[in-house]
């Protein structure tokens, strides 16, 4: 068989390099209409995710458990501090649970008195996480809910604590939740106490920086951060994290949400809010009089 | 005799599609966020250049393209770009196979890292044509590091367990069995 390769082959290499030809022209070709045409790709991606990603889970979900195992059985050798801590750690849980158990009350019964009526529009979805990304460049993971369950692009998606990233990319039974750690995450938000709105901008690292705060002074480390709402993207007043200094004196977020273990999101639906249309309306007011008095 | 070579080729190629999928369900293990930054080697890239300079009919042109492409869309990189990367330099590996034989391990590794720091260059060069985000150098260093430090690795395992050899050494091998 090593011998037979003389007359044929001459024949067969230049149609053979004009195919590879070809077929290197249409991954570039590919990567140019997703480059153009970016959300009509996506969908495609999405829907070979769909596709693929659900049947390797069989065979995903004993080498995960077995990874956590191995990790866990890392944390029994400080297993000694690690029962100190917890120890102090109950010691307060349990002067705040006392506080709470007492706001609790007066809440419910100034609730009572204003007769409010919670939104009921805040609801939400819990799916599994499937899988990571994959690619040490990009901060997103994969959950076994999507069209099928309501979801819509966008919605925010919280582990039990706080906020975790938003949906970006709908497949019939997956989503895909783009972490707030990702190059890509802008979330706006507040930060409590002074009130001040900046932007939440991800950096590939597992604390996010703080942009665009107009008044940097009057913010300190520990400072709550929680979203504001502004764009519409996310409600407002989901936590976030506590403000911190890096290194480099950069304002940046601790995030309370657990990114290390994200293994059930929370997916809030949430309601767009209503475009207004008939522009002219605000502007004048019907009639010309209105605008000289 | 040559019925039983096509289904040996056919297996392998069949094999060779199983395992990319099966790297690319390790690359997809949701086993934390930071942990995956330090160790990322692109195990697909590998088994495809150990296997076309050894057995080139296992691992056809097609089959890579399809494999690296559905890596790119699963990895969410820009899908196909990577994909075209990987095929050159497979390409360019298949016909570099034979003289890859003769000169010895040590100068295929160097030529394989040679080739991959150019797809990777190659491959950051395109990215910022598109005015894409450019991922940070030390992280793409990072995973260039592991990729090449990966490859030996790849070249014994599957020279050892699968017998994807250089042509010559099995068939001496087969001579003496047969002898």
């Amino acid at each position: 068989m090593a011998n037979g390769r003389t007359n044929s082959e001459d024949y067969f290499l230049p149609i053979r390099r004009l195919l590879i030809g070809i077929l290197v022209f249409v991954l570039i070709f590919l990567t140019i209409i997703w480059r153009i045409d970016s959300p009509r790709v996506e969908r495609f991606r999405m829907a070979v995710i769909d596709r693929v990603v659900p049947n390797f889970e069989w065979a995903m979900a004993p080498v995960t458990a077995t990874m956590k195992i191995v990790r866990d059985f890392q944390s029994y050798q400080r297993i000694y501090e690690q029962n100190q801590e917890l120890r102090r750690e109950l010691q307060q849980m349990k002067a705040w649970k006392e506080a709470a158990l007492q706001l609790e009350l007066k809440n419910a019964r100034l609730l009572d008195l204003n007769n409010v009526r919670l939104d009921p529009e805040l609801t939400y979805v819990t799916g599994v996480v499937l899988a990571d990304s994959g690619s040490p460049f990009r901060k997103s993971v994969l959950l076994n809910v999507g069209q099928r369950d309501g979801l819509r692009e966008g919605w925010a998606a919280m582990d039990g604590i706080g906020l975790v990233g938003r949906i970006s990319g709908l497949g019939q039974e997956t989503a895909r939740v783009l972490l707030l750690t990702d190059n890509t995450s802008r979330v706006p938000v507040t930060i409590q106490p002074s009130g001040q709105t900046a932007i939440l901008t991800g950096n590939n690292s597992p604390t996010p920086v703080i942009d665009f705060i107009e008044k940097p002074e009057l913010v300190r480390a520990g400072d709550r951060v929680v979203t504001s709402g502004d764009g519409g993207v996310f409600p407002p007043d989901l936590l976030v994290g506590q403000l911190a200094e890096d290194r480099q004196g950069q304002i940046v977020v601790r995030l309370s949400a657990d990114f290390e273990r994200l293994a059930f999101l929370r997916i809030l639906r949430s309601e767009a809010p209503s475009p207004i249309e008939e522009r002219y309306d605000i502007i004048d007011f019907g009639t010309p009089g209105a605008n000289g008095g | 005799m040559d019925r039983s070579t096509d289904v040996r080729i056919w297996s392998m190629r069949i094999l060779f599609a199983a395992l990319c999928c099966a790297f690319l369900m390790f690359h997809l293990l949701p086993v934390g966020q930071s942990t995956n930054v330090a160790f990322a080697p692109d195990l697909v890239l590998c088994l495809t250049l150990t296997w076309v300079a050894r057995r080139p009919e296992y691992a056809p042109a097609l089959l890579i393209a399809l494999a690296a492409l559905l890596a790119d869309l699963l990895l969410s990189r820009p899908p196909g770009l990577w994909a075209a990367l990987v095929l050159l330099l497979s390409e360019y590996m298949r016909s570099r196979g034979h003289r890859m034989k003769t000169a010895g391990f040590v100068w295929e590794w160097l030529r394989v890292s040679a080739g991959i720091g150019v797809i990777f260059v190659a491959n950051r060069l395109a990215l910022s044509v598109l005015l894409l985000d450019l991922p940070p150098v030390s992280a793409v260093f990072t995973q260039y590091a592991a990729t090449i430090l990966l490859y030996p690795v790849i070249v014994g395992a599957s020279a050892t367990l699968l017998r994807v050899r250089h042509r010559d050494s099995i068939d001496a091998e087969a001579g003496k069995l047969r002898a």
